[in-house]
């Protein structure tokens, strides 16, 4: 389990770092910020047989590469009452365009298969496994995604997403890989379409005029259109809330959470939920939408304990005393004595973790921003 | 490829028998709105010890709603251990929890595989994520201890057309059940745990009738026309904590009294769990 | 001489030395005047008792919960269709004929039937061992040689046993009267066939595949019988959905009982189900009753060979004892099983006992003579378990 992994720090290590971590403002063993990213390279368009790819090297020599591939495939029909009715129906009242709002338009979330492989993890081990259900789950929360793979009735785009991390998994890859996943999304291009309507569909050969699966529009003011969601890591040690963190500063987290967003795109959208947040729609400020939320297991539970003197014979415990001593320890915390955390997070700290990542002007802006700046090639 | 260890049937493909048109259908199905008040879960019943040969074992069964064709969850869960590990693993201050989901093959609407998929094996990992906070796990060094959810029968309407989406739904659902009954199995287990966690769903949904979408817990996809948002809790009740966390779905980030919301609706859906699960193991464990 | 200074409780001694244990409450000492029984305080040849339960799942279109003791197996029959174009080695000839030969005939011979059944692979037991049911069967490996053989014993019996019908699995399609034009070459070809029998009638056009899927949530002991019994009552409850062959789709369609049909295209005798929700159902017919009866040897010797000191009295261990039913550490005990499948619903209820299978395992204890005895035992069995059925 790629969050769980082994973290090879002797419990006064951990002890310490805790509490660096945990003074205001904490110090991280890297100096950077509590918000702070690790800086990043990042490139894209560097796998030619692709419809589009990525790469993103963290500065702890950590890296990523990510295909996107794109395929025809013809819509199931005996699948589903949907999807055969729907052809069977033929198309009177919601017609060709793709953008309408049709419900039952949706793409399957078969439609695109994501798969994850971390060096020295088999492709079936339930990290990975998570990995890549937190990755396709926040691709598909909103269920636009989907739909911008649709063709016509009877043929839609399969995305194979194949994202791989290159280099050990120094640390917890789940941010890496957001990152690397939503630039090669943004790079992805798929063949202009040139036929019509429900017949086999038939593409221009002009890579020049294939679109952006994510097409932007070239001015900057108008309403941008949405982009894939990303996912960032964040976790809370005493009272502070830590973006982006080590492995080492992972193994010390009271709690951990990967929190998926995405731009808000078109006030209009989609929910009547939405209906009250047009009033922010400056240009400026982007508005943000919450896609998913998954608690990451702490490493730090599966940390070894520290044994305080009280209890340690080299400190003169007595046999006798030891056994009660080692319940009282168990019970009560010494101060400047590694324990692993037990049990859960407070509800409260919880809310404050998601709170931060979606304050306006925060880190999830500051990423998207980072991010735009990218050249897509 | 197939399996030569299992009995495979026919080499060409099989479809299930596939439903009739959606005209026909509506008529038929017309999906009965929520039954239950908003703020209520549907009747649990749980039963520690139906496999006598593991260390723990409990069973939980959910209702099904008073509309016929939509089945409750059935789960089944076995604890084996504490017991030693491997010699050739390394050493652990901690015990090692394994846990594995498992649908069966009759389980759900299409027929499922032996081989565990990628939504099983997610299960798997927030049910360990759920009960890793519950577990005094320092007790127990050394050892490991492997805790086995069978979902009978999953938490699906059969009829319903609309398979689109809802299936992602489903699997909250199974997954605050699988949190429920694990902890009951650990509990006749004896392991030692800082109390019992159970799980909870909230969502948000939207109806057709309603003009603004609401919160209730214990949703039932078939029951709504469209579910916006739904998170699933673990919750420690006596030390107010929160050891899973799985939120999905889509709201906006400006509005995060409506994330607040869900997520207390969340934890008061599994307090109501746990109530049930703290009655069953009193009169059983004791 | 164990025994005068066993100072262990009862379970202990159980666990420690099982053998003696067993032998000595199978064979009591002269003084105590207890009666033989085993350890789990049965008598020799009594059974656990059956519980059935059906109809528990509402997803598979059959389904069981059977419970002999600690021993619990949920068998879950699922239909899905699957269509001539799909066989590769599909021969419509055969069967066709068959149709138009009347079915009585056939089903006498059974052979064609049959072929059909298996060559088709029409049947598909699997089981699950793999829940944690007990100990040694944990998730996250491959199915152990005991879920293997299982599930291959289920399946040979399946066939041998004759158990379901091919007919009730056929479904046929009326093409309507003028000739279908958007058929693909292979069907026309097959029309064409037809044609040249001067027969427009239904045409064969898919099978029900049936998937028996055992989930054993509890084992202790005799996993074949509660396994048996668990797929026999659940084919006995199954029912499968009325289908119309689309030919457009290629697919069945389910049928809904508000929906007046004018192609008749059910499966067999068309009996209108009473249907669970508004999509009719037939019931699958299900010939016999077949009951495996299982029953394990316990040597007064062990397989070691070496003579036990448990037994006070002179006779040196060639004594045995049959039990029937054996629990899982009787089963660990013994080497030599015998598993007999009988039914006697021929002649309604009273009738005469078929003999469908046995299956003997390991030693030599088990003669001739014994195993005709082993039939009247299988009998009374046979009684429970049909009475459980119920």
């Amino acid at each position: 389990m790629a969050s769980t992994q082994h973290v090879l720090l002797s419990p006064a290590e951990l002890a310490y770092l805790h509490a660096a971590l945990s003074l205001t403002p904490p110090i991280r063993p890297d100096g950077r910020a509590p918000a702070q990213f690790r800086p990043l390279v990042a490139e894209t368009g560097i796998l030619p047989g692709t419809n589009g790819s990525a790469r993103i090297c963290f500065a702890d020599g950590t890296e990523a590469i990510v295909g996107v591939k794109a395929e025809v495939e013809r819509t199931r029909l005996v699948d589903g009452a949907t999807a055969g009715t729907e052809w069977k129906e033929g198309g009177s009242a919601r017609g060709e365009g793709e953008d309408d709002d049709g419900g039952d338009k949706a793409g399957d979330s078969d439609w695109v298969e994501l798969t994850v492989e971390i060096p020295g993890y088999r492709d079936d081990d339930a990290g990975t496994a998570f990995l890549a259900a937190m990755l396709s789950e926040a691709l598909l929360a909103d269920g636009a995604f989907a739909k911008r793979l649709w063709i016509n009735r009877r043929f839609h785009w399969k995305l194979y997403l194949d994202v791989l991390l290159i280099s050990p998994p120094l640390s917890y890859p789940l941010p890496l890989l957001s990152l690397t996943t939503h630039l090669a999304l943004l790079a992805t291009r798929l063949p202009r379409l040139k036929s019509e309507g429900d017949e086999d569909p038939f593409f221009d050969d002009d890579w020049a005029a294939a679109r952006h699966l994510f097409p932007r529009s070239s001015s900057s003011t108008t309403k941008e259109s949405a982009r894939p969601p990303v996912t960032l890591l964040v976790m809370a040690v005493g009272n502070n809330i830590i973006f982006d963190p080590a492995k080492e500063e992972l193994a010390v987290a009271d709690v951990a959470l990967a929190v998926s967003v995405a731009e808000d795109t078109t006030a209009a959208a989609t929910t009547a939920a939405t209906m009250d947040l047009d009033d922010a729609a400056a240009p400026a400020a982007r508005s943000l939408r919450l896609l998913s939320i998954r608690t990451i297991d702490p490493p730090s539970r599966l940390t070894p304990p520290g044994v305080p003197n009280a209890a340690n014979s080299a400190y003169g415990a007595t046999t006798a005393q030891k056994q009660p001593e080692a319940r009282t320890a168990e019970a009560e915390a010494v101060e400047g004595v590694w324990r692993a955390p037990r049990g859960g997070a407070k509800p409260l700290v919880m809310a404050a973790l998601v709170q931060k990542v979606l304050e306006k002007g925060g880190v999830a802006d500051e990423i998207l921003d980072a991010l735009d700046a990218v050249d897509l090639g | 490829m197939s399996d030569r260890r299992r009995i495979n049937g026919p080499v060409g493909a099989t479809i299930p028998p596939v439903s009739e048109d959606g005209a026909s259908r509506e008529v038929a199905g017309s999906r009965g709105g929520r039954s239950r008040p908003p703020n209520a879960i549907r009747k649990m019943y749980l039963k520690t010890g139906v496999t006598p040969s593991a260390s723990g074992s409990a069973y939980l069964e959910i209702e099904t709603s008073g509309r016929s064709g939509v089945s409750g969850l059935k789960l089944s869960c076995t604890v084996h251990g504490p017991r030693s590990l491997p010699r050739s693993s390394p050493f652990s201050p901690h015990i090692i929890l394994s846990t594995h989901v498992k649908y069966a093959p009759f389980a759900t609407r299409q027929r499922r595989g032996y081989l565990r998929d990628p939504s099983e094996r997610d299960l798997g990992t927030h049910l360990e994520a759920a009960l890793r906070g519950a577990i005094i796990a320092d007790r127990w060094p050394k050892s490991g201890v492997d805790i086995i959810v069978s979902i009978i029968e999953g938490d699906q309407d059969r009829e319903t057309s609309k398979t689109q989406g809802d299936e992602s739904w489903d699997l909250m659902n199974a997954l605050s059940g699988c949190i429920t009954v694990a902890s009951a199995a650990l509990a006749d287990a004896g392991i030692d745990c800082v109390d019992t966690v159970a799980g909870g769903v909230a969502a948000l949904v939207s109806d057709k009738g309603d003009a603004s979408p609401s919160i209730v817990i214990d949703p039932i996809p078939s029951e709504h026309d469209r579910i916006l948002a739904a998170c699933c809790i673990a919750y420690l009740p006596t030390r107010d904590e929160v050891t899973n966390l799985w939120f999905k779905g889509d709201l906006p980030a400006s509005d995060t009294e409506l994330y607040t919301k869900l997520v207390e609706k969340g934890i008061q859906a599994s307090a109501k769990a746990n109530r049930v699960l703290v009655e069953c193991l009193g009169e059983t464990v004791g | 001489m164990a025994a005068p200074s066993l100072s262990f409780s009862r379970p202990v001694f159980a666990k420690l030395s099982p053998h003696p244990y067993l032998l000595r409450t199978l064979a009591p000492q002269p003084p105590s005047d207890a009666a033989a029984s085993r350890t789990n305080g049965r008598a020799p040849q009594e059974a656990r008792p059956v519980h059935i339960h059906t109809s528990s799942l509402s997803h598979a279109h059959g389904s069981a919960l059977v419970r002999t003791g600690d021993t619990t197996v949920i068998c879950g029959v699922r239909g899905e269709v699957l269509p001539v174009a799909n066989i590769p080695q599909y021969r419509p000839q055969a069967t066709q004929q068959q149709q138009d030969d009347g079915d009585e005939r056939a089903d006498e011979r059974g052979g064609l039937g049959r072929g059909e059944l298996k060559d088709y692979d029409l049947l598909v037991p699997n089981i699950e061992l793999a829940t944690g049911c007990a100990p040694q069967f944990l998730p996250g490996v491959p199915p152990t040689t005991l879920a293997q053989t299982l599930s291959t014993r289920v399946y040979s019996l399946l066939h041998s046993c004759r158990v379901v019908d091919p007919k009730s699995l056929r479904i046929w399609y009326t093409p309507p009267t003028e000739v279908g034009n958007n058929m693909d070459t292979e069907e026309q070809q097959r029309q064409q066939e037809e044609a040249d029998d001067g027969d427009d009638g239904p045409q064969l056009v898919a099978y029900w595949v049936l998937y028996i899927d055992l989930l054993f949530v509890s084992l202790d002991g005799n996993p074949f019988d509660a396994a048996w019994a668990a797929v026999m009552a659940a084919l006995r409850d199954t029912k499968l959905p009325a289908v119309r062959w689309d030919p457009d789709r290629q697919a069945a369609v389910l049928q809904n009982n508000s929906q007046p049909t004018t192609t008749t295209a059910t499966a067999a005798a068309a009996v209108p189900g009473q249907g669970k929700n508004s999509i009719k159902t037939t019931p699958l017919p299900v010939a016999g009753l077949p009951v495996a009866c299982t029953a394990a040897v316990f040597p007064e010797k062990k397989h070691g060979g070496e003579s036990m000191a448990a037994s006070a009295a002179a006779t040196v261990g060639n004594r045995h004892w049959i039990l029937l039913d054996p629990d899982r550490s009787e089963e660990t005990l013994c080497g030599e099983t015998i598993t007999m499948v009988v039914d006697c619903s021929s002649g309604g209820g009273g009738g005469e006992t078929r003999i469908k299978s046995i299956e003997k395992q390991g030693g030599v204890v088990l003669g001739r003579e014994l195993i005709r005895g082993f039939a009247g035992v299988a009998e009374k069995r046979w009684k429970e378990v049909r009475d459980a059925m119920q």
